[in-house]
């Protein structure tokens, strides 16, 4: 009899479950957030008074941005009845923003408006359908067509193709900053009213810290991508590729870019520096046992809240006299609508989040830095950084944004992997840059050459 | 009798030591969700918190819709669960005891599918999905995963070693199959159908890349959805975070687990099939 | 006469009904997607552009000319060595211990080892990753009380693959000792009785009675363990090392998926998947041979 309760139970257990799951999913129930609607995989036309949906894709997680994504996503929503904004987090940062875009596209169903990572600038622009801010802004009466001159004239770069068109609005922009624990700094006796602002200081304060003290002396943030690889071979005068005829070459492989990846190696060697990948550097870092740490100002609201030593910022160090150059991290605004309706309303979207006030409450919470004039000369931003100290150095570096450099053509990803490894192998000591280098560059351009 | 106290004495120590590896992650990681960021951090090697904080639970069940997210992952799980194991007993049964001609061949093609990689099927059966108008439902989750050839295989070799006789004793009485399949094979197969059926159960739970791809808003995500949407770019994995969301997650199938516990052991019972 | 006929048809009928179900579902969701690989392979493509190009033969050509292919193989092979180790010959062991030679606690052993099955993997990365973090981690700092120094894994070769492997296995494990309990406790338990009358070794007891009537299961498992063990690591690589260090830790499922949805090779990636399915035919072979020709049933 006890089993055949079991039995009974179970059973009905499952069909409770099915008839769940076939009415299920459609209205989003008791969540508080924009829900509903998304399900139009054929994008029927709205009916008559029902609001147009956009769909908001975004990197954001809910520790670093994503509620407040959602509070501008009701915020808007409330203040008119023709748009209703629904925010998606996608998982995987930009490549996962691009995955998704591919298989949303590949079946008929792209969003309206996405964040787009500034290294897929190249990839995405040859690959996809956008509508160009410019052409929305002329032809938006409400808005001055002098609208984009109110951006920074290096953060436009970033978003503008190599032909010249304005692919999407820079949104969130950051930039690698130094940090310091000044704890480890004093114990080893590396002056703190004077930090390094070369290389070669840094380094030798490691050194001086990991001879000195337990703590490793510097660590340097790699993650799946060469973001800082880019800002140090740049800052030493060399570049990562370059432009000719149309046609992009690595270029990194010179004697500038040879150097500075083997300084870096060398200091691995005599163990003042570790090279550990992704979050593990952050939370080596954050648990005080590490000295100095190249990253993203990104991560400074989690350092800060998570540490507990005296932390500061700086700008990344210059090599010598050369002029620093860093590469400009985060994304830009997007639309990748396919309906007249949709781009409208994604227009209006784009409108409200660069807006002169929304960037500023961006940057509040999120730590990125704007990219609009008007908002980095006005006093409440000052006031931010003065509370926000540890912003400072990141505000300052935004005149030396440079582009994210990601290779172009179809075999574009396959290139960036290999300066992964390259990069890999050398600071494994596995290889010297002199030889990793040059061969990696002909690596990839030969595969460019070779896929037309 | 000695030794036998000794050796007895040995194996339970290197089973502790095996349980203690197994668990001591686990349990690290629920003592972390009560602790600061900073107090992880800095205490690498101490369990207990050195102030014990609720503050990360609130964060998550401030900006995550618990109650509907359980219900999602309940329901996505028990049919998934149900579907694979009665395909699996009845595709079993027709292989072991109605075999015929094509019965080798089909159950050759059906176990090929165990080896196709997700990565492969992912795109073409999310764009099935969505011409079906099944995006953003959980049943559009649920769909391509209604059958398991794991589960085929499985029960199809418990299903061998039932001894013959009892088969040939019920044929003889004209028993009709179903009942057959009912009375005689799955009580004596139950351990297996209950060891199938839990792992069906838990790796549908916490499952995660198939129902990324197809969920689109909050309210219809399942647990390991909820709780990837803490860990981004920038801002990355809090850690505190992290093992909260990872207790939170893990919660009710421990639960369900305990409280099935006896009856699953009670079935794994050495339980010879005696002649 | 007809009586009988009359029911081998309707058995026969039964027969295919009673697959019906699986035939469909897998045929829409399984089959037909590996067709569309199949023709895929043969086109350089990235899902995206409206332009396929057809290129024959052309990116099997290049997996296997490239330096790399080997590496993968390696790597692979190395991998499903310490699974079968861990996740296969371990908990073969321990269901034994737990069938026959232990009495008190089994109740506990079961859910201690069951538990990390509970957990999801990217979790498991992710406190896996901190729990090894060669810097600031628990396990350095014990590593430092001995005076020794936590390597730095995920920038080793070789060791790289064990850690990943370490934690896919600690999630692994449970599930393959239950499924082996299943099978071990259907063995009689008078047998076992017998040999420990007649004094006969453990080793012995194992290979020569518990191995083979439990063959069919463990046949089972040796392949779950390989075929599984190979997805699941997937998660800890996605997330800990993306295949690094230079291709330390790259296993051929990832290198599909890498090839997909990182480099949007589609073309590429589906010939990596027909090779693989191609790899792992050779255990399908391995299956029909032995489960179904020489293992021991009780009829």
């Amino acid at each position: 009899m006890k089993k055949l309760k079991a039995i009974q139970t179970f059973a009905a257990l499952c069909l409770l479950a099915s008839v769940t799951l076939s009415g299920c999913g459609t209205s989003g129930a008791a969540s508080g957030s924009a829900s509903g609607g998304a399900q139009s995989a054929s994008a029927k036309p709205a009916e008559a008074g029902e609001p147009v949906t956009i769909e908001y894709w975004h990197i954001n997680s809910k520790t670093f941005g994503g509620p407040t994504i959602d509070q501008y996503a009701q915020a808007f929503n409330k203040c008119q009845s023709k748009y209703k904004v629904v925010p998606r987090f996608i998982e995987g940062v930009y490549g996962g923003v691009l995955q998704n875009l591919q298989a949303d596209t590949a079946a008929g169903n792209p969003p309206a408006v996405i964040q787009v990572g500034y290294s897929y600038l190249d990839y995405f622009s040859k690959n996809f359908k956008y509508t160009s801010p410019a052409d929305l802004i002329q032809n938006d009466s409400s808005v001055s067509p002098d609208y984009l001159k109110g951006f920074k004239e290096n953060t436009l770069k970033l978003s503008t193709a190599a032909d010249g068109t304005l692919v999407g609005l820079p949104y969130s922009l950051s930039v690698p900053v130094m940090y310091y624990n000044l704890d480890i700094l004093k114990k080893a006796g590396v002056d703190t009213e004077k930090l390094p602002t070369t290389w070669d200081q840094v380094y030798s304060a490691a050194k001086q810290i990991s001879d000195k003290t337990k703590s490793t002396g510097l660590v340097i943030q790699c993650s799946k991508d060469f973001w800082l690889g880019q800002c140090m071979i740049e800052s030493n005068g060399g570049s990562l590729a370059k432009t000719a005829d149309g046609k992009m070459q690595a270029s990194f492989a010179s004697a500038e870019g040879v150097e500075a990846m083997q300084q870096w190696a060398d200091a691995i060697k005599n163990g003042s520096t570790k090279y550990i990948l992704n979050e593990e550097s952050k939370s080596a870092f954050m648990s005080g046992n590490v000295g100095i740490l190249a990253a993203s100002i990104g991560w400074s609201s989690a350092i800060d809240s998570g540490s507990s030593f005296q932390l500061v910022t700086t700008k990344m160090p210059a090599y010598g006299q050369k002029p620093l150059k860093a590469p400009a991290g985060g994304n830009f605004l997007t639309i990748t609508a396919q309906s007249e309706e949709k781009k409208k309303g994604a227009w209006e979207w784009v409108k409200y989040l660069t807006s002169a006030e929304g960037y500023l409450d961006w940057t509040k919470g999120t730590g990125y830095i704007p990219p609009r004039t008007d908002v980095l000369e006005s006093s409440e931003f000052k006031d931010y950084l003065k509370k926000n100290p540890l912003l400072q150095a990141a505000a300052e570096t935004v005149d030396y944004a440079n582009p994210w450099i990601s290779f172009s053509g179809s075999a574009g990803m396959e290139a960036d992997q290999k300066l992964l490894d390259m990069r890999d192998a050398v600071m494994n000591g596995k290889q010297t840059a002199a030889k990793a280098l040059p061969a990696t560059q002909n690596e990839i351009n030969q595969m460019a050459a070779s896929k037309k | 009798m000695k030794t036998d106290k000794i050796g007895r004495a040995a194996i339970h120590l290197l089973l502790l030591c095996l349980s203690a590896c197994m668990v001591l992650p686990v349990v690290f990681t629920v003592f972390s969700s009560f602790k600061s960021v900073n107090d992880i951090m800095t205490n690498p090697l101490r369990l207990l918190p050195e102030r014990f904080i609720l503050d990360n639970y609130r964060t998550i069940l401030d900006r995550v819709p618990f109650g509907v997210i359980i219900l999602n992952t309940v329901a996505i799980a028990l049919t998934v669960m149900g579907f694979k194991l009665v395909t699996s007993c009845l595709a079993a049964y027709s292989f072991v005891f109605l075999r015929n001609r094509f019965s080798d061949a089909l159950y050759f093609l059906f176990i090929c599918t165990m080896f196709i990689p997700l990565s492969v099927t992912m795109i073409p059966n999310y764009i099935t999905i969505s011409k079906m108008g099944l995006l953003d439902r959980l049943m559009g989750v649920a769909l391509p995963q209604l059958c398991d050839a794991m589960g085929i295989f499985l029960l199809r070799q418990h299903f061998r070693g039932i001894p013959e006789s009892l088969i040939e004793a019920a044929k003889l009485e004209k028993t009709p199959h179903l009942t057959i399949l009912f009375k005689i094979v799955l009580p004596v197969a139950k351990p297996a159908v209950i060891a199938t059926g839990i792992i069906f159960f838990v790796n549908s739970w916490n499952e995660y890349v198939w129902p990324k791809l197809v969920l689109r808003t909050e309210g219809n995500y399942t647990l390991p959805l909820a709780a990837q949407a803490f860990i981004g770019a920038e801002g990355s994995a809090d850690l505190n975070i992290t093992m909260a969301m990872a207790t939170a997650t893990l919660a009710i199938p421990l639960v369900l687990f305990l409280i099935f516990q006896k009856f699953i052991i009670g079935t794994f019972a050495s339980s010879g099939i005696k002649g | 006469m007809r009586r009988i006929s009359g029911r081998k048809k309707r058995e026969k009928l039964l027969a295919f009904v009673l697959l019906l179900p699986v035939l469909i579902v897998f045929s829409v969701f399984m089959f037909w997607p590996l067709i569309q690989t199949v023709w895929l392979s043969l086109y350089d493509w990235n899902m995206v552009s409206p332009e396929k190009h057809f290129v024959g033969f052309a990116n099997y050509t290049a997996i296997f000319q490239d330096g790399s292919f080997v590496q993968i193989l390696k790597n692979t092979g190395l991998y499903v060595l310490l699974f079968l180790a861990i996740d296969f010959a371990v908990p073969y062991l321990v269901s034994c211990i737990l069938a026959f030679a232990v009495k008190k606690m089994t109740a506990f052993y079961k859910s201690a080892l069951f538990l990390p099955s509970l957990l999801s993997l990217v979790t498991a990365a992710l406190i896996f990753s901190w729990l090894f973090n060669p810097i600031a981690g628990p396990l350095s700092k014990l590593f430092a009380l001995f005076g020794q120094r936590f390597p730095n894994w995920a920038q080793t070769n070789g060791l790289v693959i064990v850690v990943l492997s370490i934690i896919t296995s600690w999630k692994l494990f449970g599930y393959n000792l239950i499924v082996l309990l299943a099978g071990v406790s259907s063995i009689p338990l008078e047998l076992i009785e017998t040999a420990r009358l007649e004094k006969t070794p453990p080793l012995e007891v194992f290979f020569r009675i518990i191995l083979p009537l439990s063959s069919s299961t463990g046949i089972y498992t040796l392949i779950i363990t390989i075929v599984w063990g190979l997805q699941w690591v997937f998660t800890p690589i996605n997330i800990l090392t993306a295949g690094g260090p230079d291709k330390g830790s790259l296993n051929i499922i990832y290198e599909v998926y890498d090839q997909a949805f990182t480099f949007f090779n589609t073309g590429k990636a589906s010939a990596w998947g027909l090779v693989t399915l191609l790899l792992f035919s050779a255990l399908l072979f391995l299956e029909f041979r032995y489960v179904e020709k020489g293992i021991y049933y009780e009829n």
